[in-house]
């Protein structure tokens, strides 16, 4: 135990951060709860009718064995039977109105927050995506709204009950028989300290629990992922031990939280039969005395019992309360992310003819230290096709970036027809220039549900045009079923080649006439699949106004200008023809490549 | 040794779950046994309480009921230790044969082939070990916790109640049989709306996942409300079946609560009339009220662990498969295989996957310190075929044999470190790029460690990173390029010095020239041992010792590159077709 005492004072951290965003949370809850405030209403009014009924029935009892059966009036004893079924009758029917309406608001409102945190993260900017791993957006989208469902449609209203449910009886008891009630109150003050005290410590192992099961599903998901390096490089028993080291953890934290609510639930347990023993035996001198009635003692240990059982289910949804308060708070954590890449208040519109396009004086760095791009300029006129040349890690791939707005730069400006990037509207910027990244996505679904990319209205006749221009067609109408061929998970049975080619169909049939920044792929095409990648790109570039990012000598060829770069700047500018000429640094690379896609015939013996 | 620490029965079901609480045999016997105990006493105190309501009546002294107290109070004293005890006991069962269970199935999953985790998605092997083994542990956990007591307390109850009045206790009791029963079988109708529920959960995740790692692409396109409709309509039929469930599973959850009121008023009715003949006293009055408000909730536990067992043998079948997959280990009286030489034969060798032959009739010999290429189509079977050799995918028909040995006679630790491999997308563990690189050598000297940077040119990256070689990769650390992941994995594999070294498809996203220098160092590692190389471009595979064709599965050509050329097949056709594109470069 003495390990998990640090954890459990790092949990306690984490309790601490939650009571500044309470207020928040509490205030993003009502936002969503608004729209619905009258059947809240109702839903309360009908949980009071439910108390009040239930609180009736014990009453009913005591005076049926005051009245009739103490003074052996059998006909006296019909109506209160009548009274205590029709009570019983009316009470099913309160309660089943109040969670119908209950269950109806709680899903409305679940489903209007998980509504609005999928669009407030799918309207976040790139760098939000670059950081957040999908599986934690993944996890609050399911997991942690899936929390907040058990918090509205059941804990709340548990909690709000179980309070009502407990006033109620003091206060009956009060009206009947203050001396009892007091009796029957005695060891309340007890069971209360017992219920602070253990309602700490059992949200502080519950939140270390947590976190011991995310860990565990962290560790077990990297295993699964690293299966095939892990049998290769024998790790097993490596991987084992780390498993066994989280699997130990899981089992003692889990155990842990069990004998706190062990402890709990005993000492309930006794004191709830030190009450009903203070109950009968001040009761018995009470009847004795004559300050109480037999049927009123028969009632308060029913009271009694009825009053133990709100606080042991308030210790019941502790737990509950807690994952999903936790989870409540991470939600409006995301909630509260606005992205740094946004409309204009007024964006310019322009009329889209010129497609030209310049950087001037970029800067640029993914971390505001450490620069990726440095004062770049150049001057892309329209229907000039442009290839970017250069190592791994010159920036290149942040042009593209730049260009669709994905990060904004840090200085300097990038410029469409004229006008600053930033000055205009996302919707329209995004219109006028598309990037087919090195490996394009493919989404869950068919061919035609990629082309389509969720806009429905698209026919077989578009797509089929577009993919012919692209000669994506080729590949498709081999598959089976063609464009309703279903596609594996990110397109694993496509080669990459060919989901270079579905992209290049995707872009054509959804930005007929815009920029386009293509991230050439690299060298693990077939090269039948090459071929067809070449014609499609000649004919989509032709006449558009583009950016190769380039790694094959063919593509280089195509274009009208190579811009070399190197450690964020360019080096060298000029077309084909005039960069060899010049003896530079393209020249030396084209030669180097050149030389490994045909070089010299060597026999078998050089290796 | 990666033998199984425990005989495996091939089907998951509750004979195999009892195998494991077998082994805490002594929890088991004690949480049940505790609640007998626990039953009993807790039975016993409405009983008694209405005797002393009848003292009360008859007009017992203070100092007369000093007893009765005491004994209510020690009762409640045995009572709650007895309960303690069967919480303790029952928990430790539940959590132990958890803990065993979890510990058995990723020693499992250690072992099988690839062929399993092609066909099981990550997620959903995590939902098997998570949530379906979770299962189990809430049946166990509340199974002993609460069958003891409840199935004790229920027959003691009944005798009590029996013997005070028979005809009350038998209408009360049909009351409450009948009632645990409709939500018995309720709830097991409602069940497969449940699942409904659970699928449309799905398909709302798998829809957030595919969007998120595919946004680039929607942001590209601005479709940002294309997937926002698709999301809002499944978002509503999630809406429209949860709804559809809880409007027919909240009556019946309600229901033992009313019919126990139900019967409540029975008693009040027809005890009071009881009482009013003197057939019953005001204590047996007592004893029926306070019974019934304890019977109907004991009832409704033992409802939900019936209900529980039936959702856990549906649940624990979900786990047979990771139990029955091939898997891959260490025969019993395994070869040990030290210093491997690197020949390679493979006679007739297939593999069949979900009835399909992706593998068929291959036959080979490849000397050791030889250089073999191997070419073809996407899907192949180029990796499937480098797949046999470390075994992490066996023969369906035919073999493998290494320096003579089949590979399934030999030690499979001293096989697989017999292979370097570099396979063809690279995974990094969440830790420094010095442990990635290091993963099998955690000894090397600094001299080797440089060596393996330097060839696999990731000398290249290291002063961009944070803190070079101790940079924090994977998941939770920096996120590298697909030629920078390529690079680590080469070294990775350098760092093995093994007599095998196979490259599938290693240099795909590593940029041409960064290629064409670490092949270039690499010529020199290759002559020392025997090499396959699975490319795409004919510039990486012309200059090996032989080049292999494949097609659908099978071995179509092989040679060396000027035999395959002569031979003017597919292997032609493909030189063909490149240099067809190289001589444009001359325009």
């Amino acid at each position: 135990m003495s390990k998990a005492v640090t954890e459990v004072q790092d949990a306690q951290e984490t309790v601490q951060e939650e009571v500044v965003t309470d207020r928040y949370l509490v205030s993003m809850l009502a936002r969503f709860l608004a729209p619905y405030w009258f059947q809240i209403v109702v839903v309360f009014a009908l949980l009071l009718v439910v108390t009040g009924f239930t609180l009736l029935l014990p009453y009913l009892v005591q005076r049926a064995v005051d009245g009739p059966i103490t003074n052996g009036d059998i006909s006296g004893l019909i109506p209160y039977g009548i009274a205590y079924f029709a009570t019983i009758l009316a009470l099913f029917a309160a309660r089943f109105g109040h969670t119908y309406l209950l269950q109806t608001v709680g899903q409305n409102t679940l489903v209007s927050i998980r509504q609005k945190l999928f669009e407030h993260i799918l309207w976040q900017d790139m760098r939000f995506f670059n950081n957040t791993p999908v599986g934690l957006i993944v996890s609050r989208l399911s997991n942690d709204i899936e929390a907040l469902t058990e918090l509205l449609s059941t804990s709340i209203v548990m909690v709000a009950s179980n309070m009502i449910t407990l006033l109620g009886i003091i206060i009956t008891m009060f009206l009947i028989n203050w001396r009892l009630a007091l009796l029957s109150l005695a060891v309340m003050p007890i069971m209360t300290v017992a219920t602070i005290f253990f309602r700490v410590r059992i949200r502080r192992m519950s939140n270390l629990f947590h976190k011991v099961v995310g860990d565990y599903l962290a560790y077990i998901n990297e295993q699964f992922n690293g299966m095939l390096v892990i049998q290769l490089f024998g790790r097993q028993p490596h991987s084992r031990e780390g498993f066994d080291a989280i699997n130990v953890k899981y089992r003692d934290v889990h155990m842990a939280l069990r004998d706190y609510y062990t402890y709990y639930a005993s000492i309930l347990q006794i004191l709830t039969t030190i009450g009903f023993a203070i109950v009968l035996y001040g009761g018995g001198q009470g009847v004795l005395a004559s300050w109480a009635t037999l049927g009123m003692l028969l009632s308060f240990i029913d009271y009694t019992r009825r009053s133990f059982e709100p606080i042991l289910q308030l210790a019941e949804q502790f737990s509950q309360i807690q994952t999903a308060l936790a989870a409540g708070e991470r939600i409006a954590r995301m909630l509260h992310v606005e992205p740094e890449i946004g409309d204009p208040a007024q964006p310019i519109q322009i009329e889209w003819v010129d497609r030209t396009f310049k950087f001037d004086h970029v800067h640029f760095g993914y971390e505001p230290a450490q620069l990726v791009l440095r004062d770049l300029n150049f001057n892309v006129p329209s229907g000039q096709r442009v290839a970017i040349v250069g190592a791994t890690g010159a920036g290149k791939t942040s042009l593209a970036g730049l260009l669709a707005r994905f990060y904004d730069v840090n200085e300097g400006g990038v410029l469409i027809d004229g006008v600053d990037v930033r000055k205009l509207s996302l919707a329209d910027l995004r219109r006028f220039v598309t990037v087919v990244p090195q490996n394009p996505y493919c989404f869950n679904g068919t061919i035609a549900d990629n082309l389509r990319l969720f806009s429905p209205a698209i026919t077989y006749e578009q797509m089929k045009e577009a993919a012919h221009t692209a000669c994506a067609d080729k590949f498709i109408d081999r598959l089976p079923g063609s464009y309703d061929f279903e596609l594996l998970p990110g397109g694993g049975n496509l080669s990459q080649g060919q989901r270079q080619l579905l992209a290049l169909a995707r872009a054509l049939l959804h930005n007929p006439s815009s920029i386009l920044i293509l991230d050439e792929a690299t060298s693990s095409i077939d090269t039948e699949t090459e071929a067809y990648i070449q014609e499609g790109l000649k004919r989509v570039l032709e006449q558009r106004t583009s950016l190769v990012i380039a790694h094959r000598l063919s593509t280089i060829r195509e274009v009208d200008r190579i811009l070399v770069m190197q450690q964020g700047q360019i080096i060298e500018d000029g077309t084909h023809l005039q960069l060899l000429k010049r003896n530079g640094v393209y020249a030396e690379l084209y030669r180097r490549q050149f030389e490994e896609a045909a070089p010299p015939q060597k026999s078998a013996a050089s290796f | 040794m990666t033998t199984a620490t425990t005989p495996y029965a091939q089907q998951a079901d509750m004979r195999w779950l009892w195998g494991y609480i077998d082994r805490h045999r002594f929890a088991a016997a004690a949480s049940i046994l505790s609640g007998f105990l626990g039953g009993l006493t807790s039975a016993a105190e409405p009983f008694l309480i209405g005797v002393i309501i009848d003292h009360v009546q008859q007009g017992f002294r203070p100092e007369e009921m000093v007893n009765d107290i005491a004994l209510l109070i020690g009762l409640a004293v045995v009572t709650v230790i007895a309960f303690y005890g069967q919480r303790r006991y029952s928990g430790d069962v539940a959590y132990f044969v958890n803990f065993d269970i979890r510990r058995d199935l990723f020693d499992y999953l250690l072992t099988l082939d690839q062929g399993f985790f092609q066909r099981y998605a990550t997620g959903d092997l995590i939902s098997r070990m998570y949530s379906d083994v979770d299962t189990i542990w809430r049946l166990l956990a509340l199974g002993f916790n609460r069958f003891g007591s409840a199935f004790v307390s229920v027959i003691v109850t009944f005798v009590l109640l029996a013997s005070i009045n028979l005809p009350l206790t038998l209408v009360v009791f049909a009351v409450l049989a009948v009632s645990t029963t409709f939500q018995i079988r309720a709830g097991l109708v409602l069940a497969p709306y449940f699942e409904r529920v659970q699928d449309q959960m799905g398909v709302l995740s798998a829809l957030v996942q595919d969007s998120a790692s595919g946004i680039q692409t929607i942001k590209t396109f601005g479709r940002e409300e294309g997937v926002i409709n698709k999301y809002h309509d499944e978002n509503i039929e999630y809406r429209r079946r949860w709804l559809f469930f809880k409007r027919r599973n909240e009556p019946v959850g309600m229901l033992p609560n009313m019919i126990s009121q139900l019967a409540a008023g029975i008693v009040v009715l027809f005890g009071g009339i009881l009482t009013l003949n003197g057939t019953l006293t005001l204590g047996n009055f007592t004893q029926f009220l306070l019974f019934l408000g304890m019977i109907s909730t004991t009832l409704l536990q033992l409802g939900t662990i019936y209900q529980r067992y039936q959702q856990t043998s549906g649940a624990i079948q979900r786990l047979t498969p990771l139990l029955q997959e091939a898997t891959i280990n260490s025969p019993e009286n395994a070869e040990p295989f030290k210093d491997p030489h690197g020949d390679i034969h493979l006679e007739h060798a297939g593999v069949q996957i979900d009835g399909k032959w992706l593998l068929r009739d291959i036959t080979l010999d490849i000397p050791a310190g030889s250089v073999t290429a191997i070419v073809g189509a996407t899907g192949c079977g180029k990796t499937l075929l480098v797949n046999l050799l470390a075994r992490v995918l066996d023969t369906t028909e035919g073999s493998v044999m290494i320096d003579g040995h089949d590979v399934r006679n030999l030690n499979i630790e001293d096989l697989r470190r017999a292979i370097a491999y570099v396979p063809q997308s690279t995974f990094l563990f969440s830790q420094t790029l010095r442990e990635n690189v290091l993963m099998s050598k955690p000894d090397l000297t600094p001299e080797d460690l440089d060596r393996a940077i330097h060839i696999s040119r990731m000398s290249n990256d290291l002063p961009q990173l944070p803190h070079g070689l101790d940079t924090m990769v994977g998941e939770k650390g920096v996120m590298l390029s697909g030629g920078q992941k390529q690079r680590v994995a080469i070294a990775r594999a350098l760092v093995r010095n093994a007599a095998i070294l196979v490259l599938d498809d290693a240099l795909s996203s590593v940029d041409t020239h960064t290629a064409a220098d670490i092949l270039g160092d690499l010529r020199l590692v290759l002559k020392t041992r025997t090499s396959l190389i699975i490319a795409h471009r004919i510039a990486t595979v012309k200059d090996a010792h032989r080049i292999i064709v494949m097609d659908e599965g099978r071995i179509v050509e092989q040679g060396t590159h000027d035999e395959l050329v002569a031979l003017d097949g597919m292997y032609a056709r493909m030189v063909e077709r490149e240099m067809k594109q190289e001589d444009m470069e001359y325009v």
